[in-house]
Parts: C-alpha cells; structure tokens; sequence
C-alpha cells in the first residue's frame, strides 16, 4: 500500500505536516519529473522511492525517469563522481564523448516529458547534460547534488559546470560542497524514511535469526559498517581499525553492502575486502542484494556501534539509519557526516583507522555512555534528517523557484 | 489599527549558499563587506533555527569560527558580545563588525597568513512562513498559546517581527499595543526580553512566564 503522509504523524508531529500540507498545496496539479540514474541501489533511490508517492499523495504530478546506457556510459559517470570527489582520475575524451551521446540518447527518449513539466529535478551528474538537451522546456530546472564536490577535480568540475550552469536552481548538502554557479545554491541536507523497511521497528527475534543467519554471534558485541563496496567508504580502513580493536577486546565486525547497477567498479573493490577479510577471525563480509532492506534493518539494530569511516563523503544516509535505531555511529570527519554526527554527543568523527580502533574500544567498555550516545542520535536524526523535513524543503524550494523576484519572506498559506 | 486576532504562525530557514567563504581573517573580513546583509542575520540569528547541542560557547558563528577554527579565542570573545539588538540596522551591525576585525588584524601579535582549520561559509536564508491555525483575540490566552507553540513560531513572532514591524518591535507587543495603557507594563517586560543569549526554548519559556505572571498578579485588563 502506498505510504500516506498522514502516517508520519506519530513520528513527526501535526505541525510539521500542516506546515508540508500548505506548501504542497500550492503546487498541487503541477508536474514534478525527477531525473536519476538508477531505481535501485544507492541512497538518491532510496530517497526517491519514498519522495515521489508523498508528492503524489499531495496532488502533485510527480514521475521518476532515469537515464541509461552503454556501460562505458556509467565509466564515464563514475570516472566523474570520483574526480568531482577529488581522487585523480581522469575525464578522458572519450568519456565525454559517450557521455555526449548517452545524453542525447536519453533526451531523444525524455525530451517531450520534460519539456512539458512545470519542475524537473535532475539528481547527480549523470543526467545533468539534458538540461541543454530540452531547448523548449518551460519549466523550472533543478540540480541536485548529492555528492561531496568540495574539492573537486577542477577539468571535471569545468566540464560539468557547463552543463549545469543554465539551471534555475542547485541543491547541495552542505555549504562546503557549493560551487560558484551563476544561479540561487540550496544546501538541504538528504533523509531517511523512518517508516521503510529499512528503517521501521523490528521484532527482537527477528534481529536475532537475522544475525545467526549471517554467521553472527547475537551474543558478543559486533560493529557494522554498511556502505556500497567503494574506495570511498573506506572498508579496508575499518578492516584495520578492527584488527587494533580486536587485539583487546571481543568484538565481531560486519561489513554489509551491495552494489548499485551505476558503479562498475565495487566489484574490484570487493575482492580486495574479502582477501583482506579470508585471514582474519570474526569478520564478515556481506554482499547483499539492493533490495536487503529488512536484513539490513535488523543488522543496524543488532550492532552494538556502526562506522561509516568515509574518507568522503556526500551525505552517510547510513549513518542516519543507524542513528535513527539508536546507535552511536563512529564516522570519518569528513563531508556530510560534520553535520550527522556531533562528537561525543552522538558518536564519534574519526580521520584515521587508529582512531577508529580507540572509538570502538571506549564504546564497547562505557556500554552506559554509549547508549546514552545512541538515545542522542536517535533524537537528532528525528529533529533533523527524516524525509518529511527534507520534503517540506524541497517543496518549499519549487514554491520560491516560481517567482521571479526572490523575496526574503515568503507567506506560503495564501 | 492593529489586527484584534492575533494569528500565529511558524517558519522555516531555507539555507542558501553564497558562494564565498573564508579561510583567513583577512579573507573573513573581505567577504563580510560583500555578502548581503541578509546573510549576516542568518550568522547571527538563523542559528537559533539550528540544532543546538548543550551550552553554546559562542553567540554568533563568526565568533564560533574565530574560536574553534582559527584559534582567535580572544577575537572569539570580543565577536560573542556583539548584541545584534543593539544595531538600528545590519549595515551598521556590518560596519562595526568590520571595524573589530581590522582592529585585530592590526595588532602587533596578528599573524596574517594564519589559516582556519575549516573555512567559514557565508550562507543566507529565505524563510518560509506557514499558518498554524491557531487565533486568539484575548491578550489573557497569549501565554497559553504560545506554550504548545512550536519553537519556530517564537523565531517568526519575537526575533524575526523585529526586523519587519515599524518600530523593530516583536509582534506580541505589536498587538498589544491595542489593548491600551493597561498592556503597557506587559509590553515593557517583554520588550526587556533580549533574545541574543537565549536559546529559543529558554525563550519560549521566559515569554510564557512573563506572560503568565503578569496576568496572575497584575490582574491586567
């Protein structure tokens, strides 16, 4: 069954969904198209998996097209995510000139859809050349950026800056990731649905047969990291600060991730995990499927702490997962985790697999401090980082974008 | 005249970068002459909007920025006892805090290439204001409402009314302005209320106590 909004009142509260009801009120009946790479795997379809029936549930005309293509295509689009990430890769001409072409492959496809909408909002660089592609367009055009580009590649970041430059407006997560663009920058931070399967309360038995499914003792202390296998995430970083951590204290760690059908090269960097992990006791490296939501549920809320030891990072929805189910969450000091998690107040920010190591140890010895840790991030994740507040934003946002003039104030209930 | 309903309302910040941001004082006080004044008012006051973790140190995020990145705690101090209520408008409130920090950079101890360990990001704000629903015509059930108010209604009506009603007054006052001389000794307390070391909690709270010990002793009307 589709989700409603009014099922978020217990978890939100009236006022929230009376401030979300008057400003979708203003948009009802307008076509929203939101323009991404792939329907699974990945925070940003996560994220439209729940955004696009609660637009819908509002009276807005909101779809979700993606873009695909050739694998050379997605190459490309990696190749550009990890340089505007800031590692030395190279946009080759090549590249660009598969990234032309899927663009105008896609635009042939999607042209009259989105040239007709009142808002589109293109998610990433992948579908960002169509903007350029859609010379009719009437509508407003949004680009949402949800990786870090604080410091980026600077030949990649001209490349995409001109094909992104035409918008109307661009969204980023933190300041820190904004770029000089010649039109209004948002930065609003990405969510979890507190009410997907992923994220909704579990039976502890549940939890229990998840873990001894797994190989997992239910019984000894166990640390997670869930991320995609990615160079990014960092995992051989957390395989390291387990092997310090273990010398002294008992403990189990996890590694559970999957792929997503846009990133070619996880499956390299899952060899290298699990040789790294085929010599050491108590590790467990976990491909799971896109869809392992409840497995992945059960495993957060079985973790005695989560590490998200990014050494970038757009935004860790992980870590507001773990967060929302209460965890301490140890995470690297980077990006969007500056803004998650608050040190010692919700969990720890770490810059190195030692420093890991020495967080893990203080949590699993202060089991008091830990849970009064983890009562803390619960309660920050709800204040700040569920998708109804990230939708009231984006609302409010395409509610501004429609005037002209901007204006500093803006009265949304008449 | 005045409205007799007083209709409350809540509001949300919608962040928006400005695109500069400094790593050095120098590069701090640059920018400071170049950002809207809007951005100022988010530095000094949006951040009661934000989370707030425990006992701020700092008041402002300039200040915080100078004590925890750049290591200027005594910069930091002099930044933190900048009232933004005492400025008639945030031009002045700029020009004053221009002046402070090429004070500092003149200073014989000054070292000018000294970089921030996180650069400070100069942001600003379009604020979105929505209807609760919830009226009252009676200065006797302000305390009430306000009460189950939520926090941003207090930022809408006690610090952002400030800047928008004619004699920079916050909006409760504003209103009862109507009701005469005998809402006067009311008016004057909460005018005396000053928001700038206040979280919006506390300041929720002290608007209640006021409101409601007013009407219990002074038996105003």
């Amino acid at each position: 069954m589709a989700v409603r909004l009014q099922d978020y009142v217990n978890i939100v509260g009236e006022s929230t969904l009376r401030q979300i009801e008057q400003v979708g009120s203003r948009l009802r009946g307008s076509r929203v198209v939101h323009v991404n790479s792939t329907k699974e795997g990945g925070g940003v379809a996560e994220i439209l998996h729940r955004m696009v029936p609660l637009m819908q549930d509002l009276g807005i005309d909101a779809s979700w097209e993606i873009v695909s293509g050739p694998e050379e295509f997605f190459q490309a689009t990696k190749t550009i995510h990890n340089s505007l990430q800031g590692f030395p890769d190279v946009l080759t001409p090549e590249f660009q000139k598969v990234y032309q072409e899927t663009s105008e492959e896609n635009a042939a496809r999607l042209r009259e859809n989105l040239e007709d909408a009142d808002f589109v909002i293109i998610h990433d660089p992948q579908p960002a050349g169509l903007l350029d592609l859609c010379p009719n367009r009437r509508g407003k055009w949004i680009w949402r950026c949800h990786i870090d580009v604080s410091t980026p590649n600077r030949a990649t970041w001209r490349f995409l800056r001109e094909r992104v430059k035409n918008y109307d407006a661009s969204i980023f997560s933190l300041p820190d990731f904004a770029q000089p663009l010649p039109h209004p920058q948002y930065l609003i931070p990405p969510s979890i649905d507190p009410l997907s399967q992923k994220n909704r309360d579990m039976p502890e038995d549940m939890i229990r047969k998840t873990l001894v499914q797994h190989g997992i003792d239910p019984e000894r202390p166990m640390a997670l990291q869930v991320s995609r296998f990615d160079k990014f995430k960092d995992p051989l970083g957390v395989i390291q600060a387990f092997q310090i951590c273990s010398k002294r204290q008992d403990v189990q760690l996890v590694l559970a991730g999957g792929g997503a059908s846009d990133d070619p090269e996880g499956e390299m960097v899952l060899r290298e995990v699990q040789n790294a992990a085929a010599v050491l006791e108590d590790v467990h490296v976990l491909v799971l499927p896109s869809d392992a939501h409840k497995i992945i549920n059960c495993l957060q809320r079985g973790a005695s702490l989560v590490l998200q030891k990014s050494l970038k990072e757009g935004f860790g929805l992980t870590v507001t997962e773990a967060m929302w189910k209460g965890r301490p969450v140890i995470g690297g000091d980077v990006g969007g985790i500056r803004l998650q998690v608050i040190d010692r107040y919700n969990g720890f920010r770490v810059s190195t697999p030692e420093g890991a190591a020495l967080r893990m140890r203080y949590l699993l010895q202060h089991k008091e401090k830990a849970h009064r840790m983890g009562e803390n991030a619960r309660a920050y994740a709800r204040q700040n980082f569920l998708i109804t507040g990230q939708l009231r934003s984006v609302l409010a946002l395409l509610e501004v974008s429609r005037h002209e003039e901007e204006r500093e104030r803006l009265e949304v209930f008449i | 005249m005045e409205d007799t309903v007083f209709s409350l309302r809540t509001c949300e910040l919608l962040a928006i970068s400005t695109g500069k941001k400094a790593r050095t004082l120098q590069e701090l006080r640059d920018a400071l002459g170049e950002v809207p004044a809007s951005s100022l008012h988010y530095h000094f006051w949006g951040r009661l909007m934000r989370p707030q973790i425990g006992e701020s140190e700092y008041n402002n995020d300039f200040a915080w920025w100078a004590g925890h990145s750049l290591g200027e705690r005594a910069l930091a101090e002099r930044l933190s006892v900048i009232n933004p209520g005492d400025y008639p408008t945030l031009e002045d409130l700029r020009e004053d805090m221009i002046y402070l920090l090429e004070d500092r950079m003149d200073e014989g101890d000054f070292f000018s290439w000294a970089r921030s360990s996180y650069p400070f990001f100069f942001t600003r704000a379009q604020m979105l204001i929505f209807d609760t629903g919830t009226t009252i015509n009676n200065p006797r059930e302000l305390g009430a409402m306000l009460e189950s108010a939520p926090n941003s209604s207090v930022f809408y009506h006690f610090v952002d009314a400030r800047r928008r009603t004619p004699e920079g007054e916050d909006d409760f006052c504003y209103w009862l302005r109507q009701f005469g001389e005998d809402m006067a000794p009311l008016r004057k307390e909460l005018g005396n209320l000053d928001p700038h070391l206040l979280s919006l909690e506390e300041l929720q709270r002290q608007i209640v106590s006021i409101v409601e010990n007013y009407f219990a002793f002074s038996g105003g009307e």
